[in-house]
């Protein structure tokens, strides 16, 4: 197809873009960036194999002392400066406690400060959280460090603070050094937004867990999704008050759906039924999704309220969960506008 | 050349293609040097066969495909467009948010979809090896691009701001 509206937008394309700045340091960042993605992914490999001898000796030994989580840790030392050395995985790494199963002990950092070196971070939900979310499946092994640089970077909390009382998501963020040993914190996505570290609290419990996710996706892209069998399937909760919200930044546009449930609520929001799609729906439920969505909120009123959720498992095993609201379906500043054909098939799997 | 020299030569013309898929010029920017920051240590491989160019474009558009919406939520046009050099008059600025308006209803796919075939003027099958994806994906994706951009006013209307 090649018709005048494609020249027409040829030309508006080139129109807009006339001018671009002039930035004489473009080199130079893109230098730093490289620079400082190869001190994260290598470390100590960059400088040679005996700074690798060297710094050995000087690391093992902080990761051992740090195992019980007690330890000194590297305060006063700008953590941002410390090679990351490719980190060994624990012989059992850590996995988050299932539902029903009691919590498993775990140090806190008792100074308030998690000490380099950890093999693998994990967020889990706090089993006491008061609203409900899924956190990842997989862990992350790569650019532990940053994560450890930003909740160290912290602002401890200050004494005085004025807090809302909403209810939102906690979770656990367990870090695992190479002998298994693991420390924890806890961050609170609500109110003051602190994140505890036993005695201490810092405030940022938000934007920890941004720094979590950013590194997560980066390491999603460079390692791909696990096999689409290992994920486990999807149940509809009993009651809308049970159901996850979504905190996993998702972009509908790109999410590819391994697994899929609609559910149904009556009025006082319990459960009134619940469909499993089939693997076939499952797709043209993804390509739809995919072809469908956009950024944006909603702002026109629904007169005939559905209680509607329809409960996504990505190919990462994320677990997403849209709204219905009359013929669309929202979550987390985006909204999707499904075919008749995709409207009939949820309707369909609910009877 | 040099890298220096290639960036100082070849990095207002990515700069442009970040701008598009962006519709903030910082954001352009921190695009262009993250795709160059992340090719710069393929450079004596690379460039030797002449490519480079290539590799950082491809890069700079998977990249953005794949950076998440929470990093850019605000991927709105903001009232700061391309900064002019000597003629910024209000008419451009305002023609320029136009346009920026425009692909930013597309999906992230969509809209590098049209930045490489209709600002880049690559084909169907360059576009699909820049994306890493089939021609069938990019014929159904430029499809549906074209048919949201139709309606939309500064582009339906393409006479509108001509002075």
């Amino acid at each position: 197809m090649n018709d005048d509206f494609e020249d027409s937008l040829r030309d508006a394309l080139r129109r807009a873009t006339q001018a671009a700045p002039d930035e004489p340091t473009r080199s130079e960042g893109a230098r730093a960036y490289a620079a400082s993605v190869r001190r994260r992914r290598t470390g100590v490999l960059a400088v040679g194999a005996a700074a690798v001898v060297v710094a050995a000796i000087t690391i093992v030994p902080t990761v051992l002392d740090r195992s019980d989580g007690r330890g000194d840790p590297v305060a006063g030392r700008p953590q941002t400066q410390t090679p990351q050395q490719p980190v060994e995985l624990p012989d059992q790494p850590f996995e988050c406690p299932s539902g029903d199963g009691p919590p498993k002990p775990m140090a806190t950092p008792r100074d308030g400060t998690i000490a380099p070196g950890a093999a693998l971070v994990r967020v889990c939900a706090a089993q006491d959280s008061p609203v409900p979310w899924a956190p990842p499946l997989d862990a992350l092994t790569t650019d532990v460090d940053k994560i450890v640089s930003t909740v160290n970077g912290l602002p401890v909390a200050r004494d005085k603070m004025a807090c809302t009382e909403e209810a939102g998501p906690a979770y656990l963020m367990v870090f695992q050094y190479s002998d298994g040993g693991t420390v924890q914190v806890r961050g609170d996505v609500y109110g003051c937004q602190l994140v505890s570290f036993g005695a201490l609290e810092r405030e940022g419990a938000g934007k920890a867990l941004e720094a979590y996710f950013d590194v997560l996706t980066e390491q999603r892209s460079q390692q791909g999704p696990p096999p689409a069998p290992s994920l486990p399937t999807l149940s509809c909760p009993g009651s809308t008050a049970m159901n996850a919200v979504t905190l996993i930044p998702q972009d509908l546009s790109h999410l590819t759906v391994e697994k899929a449930s609609v559910c149904s609520y009556d009025g006082s929001g319990q459960s009134l039924s619940q469909g499993v799609l089939s693997p076939a729906e499952v797709d043209e439920l993804s390509a739809d999704l995919q072809a469908h969505s956009t950024g944006g909120v909603v702002d026109v009123p629904c007169p005939a309220l559905q209680n509607q959720t329809l409960l996504v498992r990505s190919d990462y095993g994320d677990v997403v969960s849209l709204q219905k609201y009359c013929e669309l379906f929202l979550v987390a500043e985006q909204v999707w506008t499904p075919t008749e054909a995709t409207l009939g098939m949820l309707r369909a799997a609910l009877r | 050349m040099d890298f220096d020299d290639f960036v100082a030569a070849r990095g207002a013309v990515l700069w442009r293609s970040a701008w598009l898929l962006t519709g903030d010029r910082h954001r352009a920017e921190d695009l262009v040097q993250t795709a160059l920051g992340k090719a710069w240590p393929h450079w004596a491989r690379v460039s030797t066969s002449g490519s480079f160019e290539a590799y950082v474009r491809k890069t700079m558009f998977t990249t953005y495909v794949a950076w998440y919406r929470r990093r850019w939520k605000a991927e709105v046009p903001t009232e700061h467009l391309p900064e002019q050099s000597g003629h910024d008059d209000a008419e451009q600025v305002a023609y320029q948010r136009d346009i920026a308006a425009a692909l930013a209803q597309l999906p992230r796919g969509q809209r590098a979809v049209v930045v490489l075939r209709y600002f880049e003027d690559l084909t169907e099958a360059q576009t699909a090896e820049v994306l890493g994806c089939s021609v069938g994906t990019v014929k159904s994706q430029t499809s549906r691009a074209l048919a949201a951009l139709r309606s939309s006013p500064a582009l339906a209307n393409p006479d509108k701001d001509e002075r």
